[in-house]
């Protein structure tokens, strides 16, 4: 399942342990550029981190928020043990935060399930950063299980051993056929040449 | 640390992010991806399209082969499906209502022993057909599912979709059975 790229970039200095060192460095006299730099470094990888994790982008908002503001504050006070390992420090800040937002999760879950129908929804839907026509006949050129396959693996984010039980296959050939319709996909809506009609 | 560690191809981050990696393989990734801008773009481009792929479900763009689950969890998620079921050689009179989300025609088909379908699709008001290749399809279902992309089938005036399902086997086609949609626009 993980199989490293062939060509691995070997060790060199990682520049956000370089920031997280001057930022420890300065203590009180705050390095500001040195902050901002790695808040920029670093709280789109949080973010990330979030969605995978809580698959939710405010709570993936919330999380970035809550661990660039821990890690920068244990910087300065110099309570991180090794700067230049600071994505280690935020990788285990990230796990202990996810674990206490699901637990809160849990409990807003259960207020929601007693009081929800009271509640009026906000449209909080994000911009598809794709032209969805384009995308739309990017999907028409698929072979049918290829487009069957892409989309209960998209639609619910579902792992190839559910959409295989579904689809009367093996999560091998879902594994093969999504990898195959990706690639394909993948082409067609960064600009390659449109599928004919 | 993280220029050491080896990057991650599109195949093993879509599983990471679909949750088919184990506890230590997924601590592995998500320790990589703090570290690693050119991997944490390619897992972003990864879910935009899955993001694009939802899209352009949700506006009705998509015509494909789905199961009885998928069905049932977009009713369940509060989707508005209507569903046709539509007995073995059957017919149905069909529309889209406005408010349809999702248009799901239900055939009943004796799948035991079948290994591969053909769906051969034709409307009465084009004089073409097209013929879907080897539908994905669980036999002991006994049915298979079909979502025409309802956007371009609420413009269409009325007609009879005819859908001819063909078992193939040792080099042989077979047709396993044969429906009918009479498709009417929805009144008013």
């Amino acid at each position: 399942m993980l199989r490293p790229m062939p060509h691995a970039v070997q060790a060199e200095p990682a520049p956000e342990g370089t920031l997280a060192l001057r930022i420890a460095c300065a203590g009180a006299g705050r390095d500001i550029d040195a902050e901002a730099a790695l808040y920029r470094t670093l709280a789109p990888r949080v973010r990330r981190y979030g969605l995978r994790h809580l698959r939710d982008a405010a709570a993936a908002d919330d999380l970035m928020q809550q661990v660039m503001l821990l890690a920068l504050d244990q910087l300065r006070r110099g309570r991180v043990r090794e700067p230049e390992r600071v994505v280690s420090f935020v990788f285990g800040s990230c796990r202990t935060l996810v674990l206490a937002m699901r637990r809160k999760e849990s409990r807003r879950a259960s207020l929601l399930e007693r009081h929800g129908e009271s509640l009026v929804t906000a449209d909080c839907s994000h911009a598809v950063p794709h032209d969805h026509a384009r995308v739309a006949r990017c999907l028409d050129a698929l072979r049918e299980r290829e487009r069957s396959v892409l989309l209960l693996s998209f639609y619910d984010e579902k792992p190839a051993e559910a959409v295989a039980g579904e689809l009367g296959l093996t999560a091998g050939n879902v594994r093969v056929i999504r990898h195959r319709a990706i690639a394909q996909m993948r082409r067609c809506v960064s600009g390659g040449p449109e599928p004919a009609a | 640390m993280n220029t050491a560690s080896p990057h991650f191809d599109a195949q093993a981050l879509l599983a990471y992010w679909l949750g088919e990696t184990d506890a230590a393989q997924t601590d592995a990734i998500d320790l990589h991806l703090l570290g690693c801008e050119p991997c944490g773009r390619t897992l972003d481009e990864l879910v935009a399209l899955g993001d694009a792929v939802r899209d352009a479900f949700d506006r009705g763009l998509v015509h494909a082969f789905v199961s009885a689950s998928f069905v049932q969890r977009l009713v369940d998620s509060g989707r508005r499906v209507r569903e046709y079921r539509l007995a073995h050689n059957g017919s149905v009179n069909c529309s889209a209502a406005p408010g349809d989300e999702v248009l799901v025609a239900r055939l009943q088909a004796p799948l035991a022993d079948v290994r591969r379908v053909d769906a051969v699709v034709r409307l009465s008001i084009v004089d073409a057909e097209y013929r879907a290749q080897d539908i994905p399809f669980d036999a002991a279902s006994g049915e298979i599912l079909m979502v025409p992309k309802i956007a371009i089938v609420r413009e269409l005036p009325a007609h009879v979709a005819t859908v001819r399902l063909f078992a193939h086997a040792a080099g042989r086609e077979r047709l396993l059975g044969e429906y009918r949609l009479n498709h009417g626009r929805w009144p008013g």
